[in-house]
């Protein structure tokens, strides 16, 4: 039986992980994708085999949080940089030069 | 004081300056120390926002020269941020203040992190040529390529044999159509197509009319779809091939595969479908739609462009004359290398489509729901484009027209919002697509399609109460 520890230890470095992407919508999707792949199977019977499933794919992420790390864009998502703000700031902002 | 020299030393045009001009107090006049300090007030005394807000005062004007000199300067300081997250980014006379947010999946979609990752290794140290039979890098590549080729077969429910590498589907396209043709132009002279097809196909048989062949190009009812009995009754004894697309890239109508597969089975006709839009989308198989040729694109479903697939049925065998012969490659369907990274792109992106379409199509009706709701319950005279089933109409794709709005013009409006980037009103939304994108696209909407509306003079006369069928248009 898997242990139910290493399914949360799991979990939380999926979201550790899909934190540091920075790319707004890879990010967002690991997130969303764990937190419902993990509640979805949390009482499944062939818990083995998605628990390895998982682990492999851990490993993907944390190497292609690297690779988009060195060549994604280095700019953020006007979602992320006007989140907090009033939305409008950013429209003001972006003019026709 | 002290801080004041330090902070002076910092900027370029002080470094380039010798010390001892800069020891005298600031009231002392060499002109370049003057314009230096200038600079420095600037700086320090720059408002947190943008110069088209500055006061009229002649610091204020002055400033305003000094920052439209140096962009380093006004926005290092604007609002308190580094370098790198300020630097505006100006393209075709817009200033993009971060990445926009991408709402077009329908004319591409990102790669999915998973491909990437299959993708690297065959980029890296596994540069073999699959083609290669007598090495071991050949044999590797080879390997994967049948790989991915399996996994391409397995999501359209064919066999691996029956899927050749194309460069993409506009290829397939032309290889489907012009193909079969050719193959069997001895007793077979007419094709039948839609009015809403993609461009490739419809030029094919454009080029197929102009060397003799037969085109019916069957018209769309209202919401997409075809009409089946104006199918039946197009169907001629020498009609080679039927080309419908499964998903349309333009309103995402669903069009009824399974009964034109019927139809065309019954009729020996070959059946032909562009499955871009749709393969990885919606659970498609060729034995049940009774499908003999399908176009698949790579980049539609989280791979990587510039490859594709075609499906060609082997039993009944689809003989097609090749675009690309000569060479062998391919079973002598499409010569050339077949890009062995390429290839393992789009095999990961179709198994992990097949893997992950439950969730994606979950979420992607959800966004859809929220979109359409959210512009219909904020606006009025908003009109979708396509069936309102959502049987008949794929959700990631959702197009709309706002009555009394020119499209270009609310495009133009919502690029300068940083949101891409809709073509015609249609709102493409993905398996990377979020729900504050989805808000953030209904807010500017609203507010540009308002923002045209009140400059309109249409909708002010209907605002009024005027009927727009009463007016009479002047000729000019």
């Amino acid at each position: 039986m898997v242990a139910a520890q290493e399914v949360l230890h799991l979990y939380r470095m999926f979201l550790r992980e899909g934190r540091k992407f920075n790319s707004y919508n890879i990010r967002e999707y690991i997130l969303r994708r764990a937190r419902m792949g993990f509640h979805e199977n949390k009482a499944s019977p062939n818990a083995d085999e998605l628990v390895q499933q998982a682990r492999e794919d851990l490993k993907m992420v944390q190497r292609q949080s690297l690779v988009y790390s060195l060549y994604g864009r280095g700019t953020k998502s006007i979602l992320e940089l006007t989140r907090s703000k009033d939305h409008g700031a950013a429209e003001d902002a972006s003019q026709l030069a | 004081m002290r801080s004041l020299w330090q902070a002076l030393k910092l900027l370029p045009a002080v470094q380039q300056q010798s010390a001892s001009s800069l020891l005298a107090p600031a009231a002392s006049g060499t002109p370049a120390a003057a314009a230096v300090l200038q600079q420095a007030r600037g700086i320090f005394t720059a408002p947190p926002h943008d110069a088209s807000s500055s006061s009229s005062s002649p610091q204020a004007i002055q400033q305003q020269q000094l920052r439209e000199q140096s962009t380093a300067a006004q926005p290092l300081f604007a609002r308190g941020r580094t370098d790198a997250e300020n630097q505006a980014i100006v393209k075709k006379g817009i200033k993009l203040l971060g990445t926009p947010m991408y709402l077009d999946m329908q004319a591409t979609t990102p790669l999915d992190p998973r491909v990437v990752d299959a993708m690297l290794p065959f980029m890296t140290g596994q540069f073999g040529n699959p083609h290669s039979r007598t090495h071991y890098y050949g044999w590797e590549s080879e390997e994967a390529m049948e790989t991915a080729r399996g996994e391409v077969a397995k999501l359209i429910g064919a066999d691996a044999k029956e899927i050749i590498f194309t460069s993409g589907a506009t290829e397939s396209n032309n290889l489907a159509i012009k193909g079969v043709a050719q193959f069997y132009r001895e007793k077979k002279k007419h094709i039948i197509t839609t009015q809403t097809e993609h461009k490739c196909v419809l030029d094919s048989c454009r080029w197929l009319q102009q060397r003799g062949f037969d085109v019916t190009y069957l018209p769309v009812q209202k919401d997409g779809l075809v009409d089946l009995d104006l199918l039946k009754s197009a169907i001629r004894p020498d009609t080679a091939l039927v080309s419908v697309m499964t998903v349309n890239n333009e309103i995402g109508v669903i069009q009824p595969i399974k009964e034109i597969g019927d139809i065309c089975r019954s009729r020996n006709v070959f059946f032909h479908t562009d499955a871009a839009q749709a393969v990885g989308k919606i659970p498609l198989n060729v034995h049940d739609a009774k499908v003999d040729l399908m176009s698949i694109s790579g980049h539609k479903l989280y791979g990587p462009k510039g490859i594709g697939a075609i499906y060609l049925r082997r039993r009944p065998r689809v003989r097609v004359e090749p675009l690309m012969s000569g060479g062998g490659q391919e079973r002598g369907i499409r010569s050339g290398t077949v890009p062995a990274m390429l290839a393992v792109g789009l095999g990961e992106a179709a198994r992990v489509s097949q893997k992950e379409m439950a969730a994606d199509t979950a979420h992607i009706i959800q966004l859809e729901k929220r979109l359409r709701e959210g512009l219909m319950g904020q606006l009025t005279g908003v009109e979708l484009n396509g069936p309102n089933n959502l049987q008949q109409r794929y959700p990631g794709n959702l197009n709309l027209s706002f009555a009394y709005v020119e499209g270009e013009s609310l495009i133009m409006g919502l690029k300068c919002s940083h949101m891409v980037v809709l073509t015609l009103c249609r709102y493409g939304m993905g398996r990377f697509t979020t729900v504050e994108e989805v808000d953030r696209a209904i807010e500017l909407t609203v507010n540009h399609v308002n923002k045209l509306r009140q400059m309109s003079p249409l909708w002010e006369m209907v605002q009024e109460g005027i009927d727009i069928k009463t007016i009479q248009w002047s000729q000019h």
